[in-house]
């Protein structure tokens, strides 16, 4: 299960770091219009913009398995087992909670995008699937976290029947 | 509850959080829902936490992180930070302490071209420690001189904490890189004569490499021209005001990438890790601003910044000590926690302070835009110190998973180093004008 996690996780930022490309070889390419031609390329803005919310939530998971957010680490664990189960599974839990919540919103978000034809300024690409993309990560990224919330409990449980046989 | 109380219950929650090893993005989007949901409502604060991700996310001025990190990690892997070592150390090697004041030229320049205190020690601790363990540098000298050179990072642009600092105060990018560029290369001086110092009054800490004939020198010194036309043109261009700061980005990282092609190190593994490390480092870097646009305005609705600044003003202290006050804290805050999270933690509480304190007619600084410049340089220089603090200091960590020495040694050789940013940051605090001749000389 975590190995799967793992490539798709690593599949879908690599599939980041290609969009990101994009977003480097568009704004050279603007650069060079505009300097060459004096003809910017129209929209430019609106692409990075609608490109970094892709890059960004397709990254998203493989950041957190990877360990990439920055925590305090005063300290490596607690002493006491029982006690950094529990710190682990707190974490983890108000991680889960707060994708879930952002994919929550995120489903209004996008009734909001659908009712007012929300879209960019200059070529108005539509902001739903992007809205759409938000949720859908979002919500895998808290399903990631509760399997590994998951995976921990059974790793637990299992250690502590080891420890009574 | 008041709305001091529920401030102070927010901040509490904060550290709770952050203590429990919650990475500090998160932590401060719980602590700002929660604040939020006691201050208003909770479909209010659930709201705004979606609002904010969309909006930091679709903020085309941050699109400047990624790309910087970009270059930086496409100039490291393809072993181009590599040559500007060897110029330096072709150049002035040979000399007491050669390899250490190389290592520091090395980060210097690095510097210009990655915004990442941790990728610069990392870069060069690779390069540079060997070097240093075959001439028989003292272990905890080299280790502090690697730490030190690190931190340059995120001082000379392009630099993340410019960035960060200029989305928090909504101060121009543009303008805090340039005035980071001379109080940079000023502490790299002083990087520079406390390793002169140090061996001068021990010179077996730091042997004489080896010498190289001259036209070695010259040809180690044709092969790092590449990242500094690099520098030239994608931080030249901001100051001529031929770029904005996410072109100059996208044209660094396309320059970098054509002048790694030819290079054997460059591989098409070393490009996917490069983009790998850039992605990840950017979600990182822009959750940490998703959770500062949510707990920073629950913040500022408690009024505990502007009433912990109305009490420090009606103390009526001098504008130094209150400056140096300010200062402490932030140093004291630093050995345990992380240079951003410090940064959206006391910067919204500070700066009102700083703006009220008087310190801008005190030294001659002429306007608030100014001031919130100036004191980006001097705080950025208080993170550097962060970040070789005991016990959370990052680049420490760095340099212990490339140097054999042990932390107690890479801390001891460290504490020079430290006191020299110390004489910096007091050389910034008295001239301010060393951190804003640049950006008022700015084009565009």
């Amino acid at each position: 299960m975590d190995r799967l996690i793992d490539r798709v996780a690593m599949l879908m930022s690599m599939a980041a770091g290609l969009v990101l490309c994009f977003v480097v070889a568009l704004t050279f390419y603007d650069v060079l219009l505009r300097y060459l031609f004096s003809a910017p390329l129209r929209g430019r803005q609106d692409m990075v913009e609608m490109s970094m919310v892709v890059s960004l939530m397709l990254a998203a998971p493989y950041t957190w398995r990877i360990a990439g957010h920055i925590s305090v680490d005063l300290y490596e664990a607690i002493p006491i087992r029982a006690l950094e189960i529990l710190r682990q599974l707190v974490v983890k839990l108000l991680v889960a909670g707060i994708f879930a919540l952002i994919a929550w919103r995120s489903i209004e978000a996008a009734e909001d995008a659908v009712l007012f034809g929300e879209a960019t300024n200059m070529i108005l690409i539509p902001h739903l699937p992007f809205i759409r993309l938000i949720t859908a990560i979002g919500a895998l990224h808290a399903l990631v976290v509760l399997c590994e919330t998951y995976s921990d409990i059974r790793a637990s449980s299992s250690g502590r029947q080891d420890a009574d046989v | 509850m008041s709305s001091v109380e529920i401030g102070i219950f927010g901040l509490v929650l904060l550290l709770i959080l952050m203590a429990l090893r919650l990475p500090v993005a998160f932590a401060m989007i719980v602590a700002g829902l929660t604040g939020n949901t006691l201050l208003n409502s909770w479909s209010a604060a659930v709201s705004t936490l979606f609002t904010e991700t969309w909006a930091t996310l679709t903020f085309v001025e941050l699109t400047v992180i990624p790309l910087f990190v970009l270059m930086g990690n496409i100039a490291s892997t393809s072993g181009m930070s590599r040559d500007l070592y060897n110029a330096a150390y072709a150049w002035i090697g040979h000399f007491r302490g050669g390899l250490a004041h190389a290592t520091i030229l090395g980060c210097t320049g690095f510097a210009a071209l990655s915004g990442s205190s941790v990728a610069s020690a990392l870069t060069l601790g690779r390069v540079a420690l060997p070097e240093m363990k075959r001439f028989g540098y003292d272990a905890k000298f080299g280790a502090g001189a690697v730490a030190a050179g690190g931190t340059l990072g995120i001082l000379i642009p392009p630099s993340t904490g410019f960035i960060f600092y200029a989305i928090l105060t909504e101060e121009s990018i543009g303008r805090l890189f340039l005035a980071g560029v001379i109080p940079g290369l000023i502490l790299s001086g002083c990087f520079m004569a406390t390793i002169w110092i140090l061996t001068l009054m021990s010179p077996e800490i730091g042997p004489a490499g080896e010498r190289f004939g001259f036209a070695d020198r010259i040809k180690y010194l044709i092969r790092g021209t590449a990242i500094l036309m690099i520098i030239i043109i994608s931080i030249g261009g901001i100051y001529g005001g031929v770029f904005t700061p996410v072109e100059a980005a996208s044209v660094g990282a396309v320059l970098a990438f054509l002048f790694s092609l030819p290079r054997r190190e460059f591989t098409i593994r070393g490009l996917v890790d490069a983009l790998l490390r850039t992605v990840s480092t950017t979600v990182m870097i822009y959750f940490i601003i998703i959770g500062a646009s949510v707990f920073s305005p629950f913040l500022a609705l408690t009024q505990i910044p502007a009433q912990l600044a109305e009490t420090l003003i009606t103390m009526a202290l001098h504008p130094l000590a209150l400056f140096a006050l300010v200062l402490a804290v932030f140093i004291f805050l630093g050995t345990f926690l992380d240079g951003f999270a410090m940064m959206v933690l006391v910067l919204p509480i500070v700066l009102p302070i700083i703006q009220a304190s008087g310190i801008a007619e005190l030294l001659g600084i002429a306007t608030q835009s100014d001031l919130v410049i100036w004191f980006g340089v001097i705080m950025v220089i208080v993170l550097e110190m962060a970040l070789i603090s005991p016990p959370v200091g990052m680049n420490v960590f760095v340099v212990k998973s490339v140097s054999e020495a042990t932390m107690k040694e890479i801390y001891r050789g460290i504490m020079p180093f430290w006191l020299a940013m110390l004489v910096c940051l007091i050389m910034i605090t008295a001239l301010p004008m060393l951190a804003l001749y640049l950006p008022g000389t700015m084009r565009g």
